[in-house]
């Protein structure tokens, strides 16, 4: 089943939305934490970055799946 | 003394160069309006990137984004990569690919252009020009406050604040009044190089000199654990302002401009994929160099710590570093200051005198007036720099909710035929309303939820839109015809 460009656009609004509210790692806040990997990245360090790969990973799909094809003509 | 000569040496190549790529653009200029104001749409991706990316990162980042961190730690990447860095390209694409072929086919410019086309109302035209004036008067004067204060801070006084000021105005003025789209946009592909090569050039300096990635951090993690930790940074502060800020950024009018200035949608495909990357590298650079500040200069207070870039710099790197930090700074400030002039007189001119004007004048005559323009408001701003009117900072601090309110009405404009004119007045007037109502204490706080303003001036906004919407008659058949007939 191929997803219409629509509801493409629908699952990408909809996967933003929760990565905005759990970007706010509330279960670490305000904790004593130590860097652990390099000696010097954090677990919430790379929780945040692994949050902005998913955001990217979002746009790349949009890039590559999502922006209509006829908006390719000029 | 030497030092100084060094220092102003590379920040004099360096701005002549941009004032030489400005003004050498003028030579591929066309007569038309549509040139002088949109490079005749025709950008290619790398300078299509260039002019969004450079516009949006201002000064702030290379100041402003150290001197937080140095006060917050690293949360201050996060704050901004894990919401704006990804975000607003994901709603470039919303409103850009919608956007794009409505603005080429009727020639449009501004936001105020958009909304008119789809509505036919002069007055909601002028609502939304006004408020958008208003939000980014202030920032061309901070750009040039800017100017002057890092030509002082660099030059230790050697140059005195006005004359930084007028020198960066002077500079600016002059290829945004000559270059128009082209000149701003071609000068930005040379200074986002150069605040990216820059930041990236100054944050291993740094790393080095304190002893690198690891040992700093653990110093940091022994002394000030608070950085860390994020204990001193409200969650509910990170979650809105996430928001809002990355509604706002589509809506700064000299980025929107700017995502209708591709020669084609796969331009803005290809910079919306690449903006995240570059969101990245710039902030986690600027937080990680002003977390780790602490560390050589502990106990500065307030806004002290915005010099914390500068006093590194000097402290641990060559005098060659000073005189590239300066030129990365110019390089963000004048990149933001440059599209934001330009802007403001597209808007005035677009918005306003030709809305208003009967009869039809030679499109020379237009540049040429756009031109005096861009003059004018680079020296309001220069004389506002020099009195430093303490509103100007009251209008910031408002303005990003006030720019993320403004993608109410433009979304309905793209994606809703039912919507109409009215709901979007009202949801316009309704949302600055509150936005501005709360901080004056019209309106009790407690209705933000110890968010920012602007989150509940979006929800008001969004509800006046559809309560209105449906309360009065739809849109006129043709004008919906017209404009999505795409």
């Amino acid at each position: 089943m191929s997803l219409t460009t629509k509801q493409k656009e629908v699952i990408v609004y909809v996967l933003a939305a929760i990565l905005m509210v759990i970007r706010v790692d509330w279960w670490w806040w305000g904790h004593k934490i130590y860097p652990l990997v390099f000696g010097w990245l954090s677990i919430p360090m790379i929780y945040q970055i692994l949050v902005w790969l998913a955001g990217w990973l979002l746009v790349a799909y949009v890039v590559y799946k999502v922006w209509p094809r006829e908006n390719e003509t000029e | 003394m030497n030092e100084i000569v060094t220092i102003l040496g590379i920040i004099a190549a360096y701005t002549l160069l941009v004032l030489f790529i400005g003004l050498y653009s003028y030579r591929y200029s066309k007569p038309t309006m549509e040139d002088y104001h949109m490079a005749s749409r025709e950008f290619s991706f790398l300078v299509l990137f260039c002019a969004i990316f450079g516009t949006n990162i201002s000064a702030v980042a290379l100041i402003g984004g150290p001197g937080k961190a140095y006060h917050v730690g690293w949360i201050v990447w996060a704050y901004f990569v894990t919401s704006w860095g990804w975000l607003s390209p994901l709603l470039f694409y919303t409103v850009g690919h919608k956007a794009w072929p409505i603005a080429k086919k009727f020639g449009l410019m501004t936001i105020s252009d958009l909304l008119y086309k789809r509505w036919d109302s002069r007055f909601l035209s002028y609502l939304a020009s006004a408020f958008l004036i208003f939000y980014t008067l202030p920032y061309v004067m901070t750009g040039v406050i800017g100017g002057g204060r890092t030509f002082q801070a660099l030059t230790h006084g050697f140059i005195p604040y006005w004359v930084g000021a007028l020198i960066v105005t002077f500079v600016v003025c002059l290829y945004v009044a000559f270059g128009g789209m082209r000149g701003t946009a071609w000068t930005n592909t040379l200074q986002t190089f150069v605040f990216l090569i820059g930041g990236i050039v100054m944050f291993f300096l740094v790393a080095e000199a304190l002893g690198g990635f690891s040992k700093a951090t653990q110093l940091i993690a022994e002394k000030y654990p608070h950085l860390l930790s994020r204990e001193k940074f409200p969650m509910r502060l990170f979650f809105s302002y996430g928001i809002i800020v990355s509604l706002a950024v589509p809506m700064f009018p000299q980025v929107y401009i700017r995502l209708l200035t591709g020669r084609h949608p796969r331009e803005l495909k290809k910079t919306i994929l690449i903006y995240p990357l570059a969101a990245m590298i710039i902030w986690f650079i600027v937080a990680y160099i002003g977390m780790w500040g602490h560390l050589a200069f502990p106990g500065l207070a307030g806004a002290a710590s915005d010099k914390i870039l500068p006093m590194l710099i000097a402290k641990y790197t060559p005098v060659w570093a000073t005189g590239l930090l300066g030129a990365a700074i110019f390089a963000a400030l004048m990149s933001s200051l440059d599209a934001q002039l330009l802007t403001m007189g597209t808007m005035l001119i677009k918005d306003f005198f030709l809305g208003a004007r009967k009869k039809a004048v030679p499109e020379k005559t237009d540049i040429s007036f756009s031109r005096f323009l861009v003059i004018v408001l680079a020296f309001v701003a220069f004389g506002a720099a020099l009195i430093k009117p303490k509103a100007i900072i009251t209008i910031i601090e408002w303005s990003f909710g006030g720019y993320a309110c403004m993608i109410i009405p433009v979304l309905a404009c793209l994606y809703w035929k039912r919507a109409n004119k009215y709901g979007a007045i009202c949801s316009i007037l309704a949302s600055q309303f509150v936005l501005i109502a709360i901080p004056l204490g019209a309106l009790p706080r407690q209705i933000s939820f110890g968010m920012l303003p602007g989150v509940p001036a979006l929800i008001v906004g969004t509800l006046v839109l559809l309560i209105v919407t449906y309360l009065t008659p739809a849109p006129e058949e043709n004008l919906n015809k017209n404009f999505f007939s795409l």
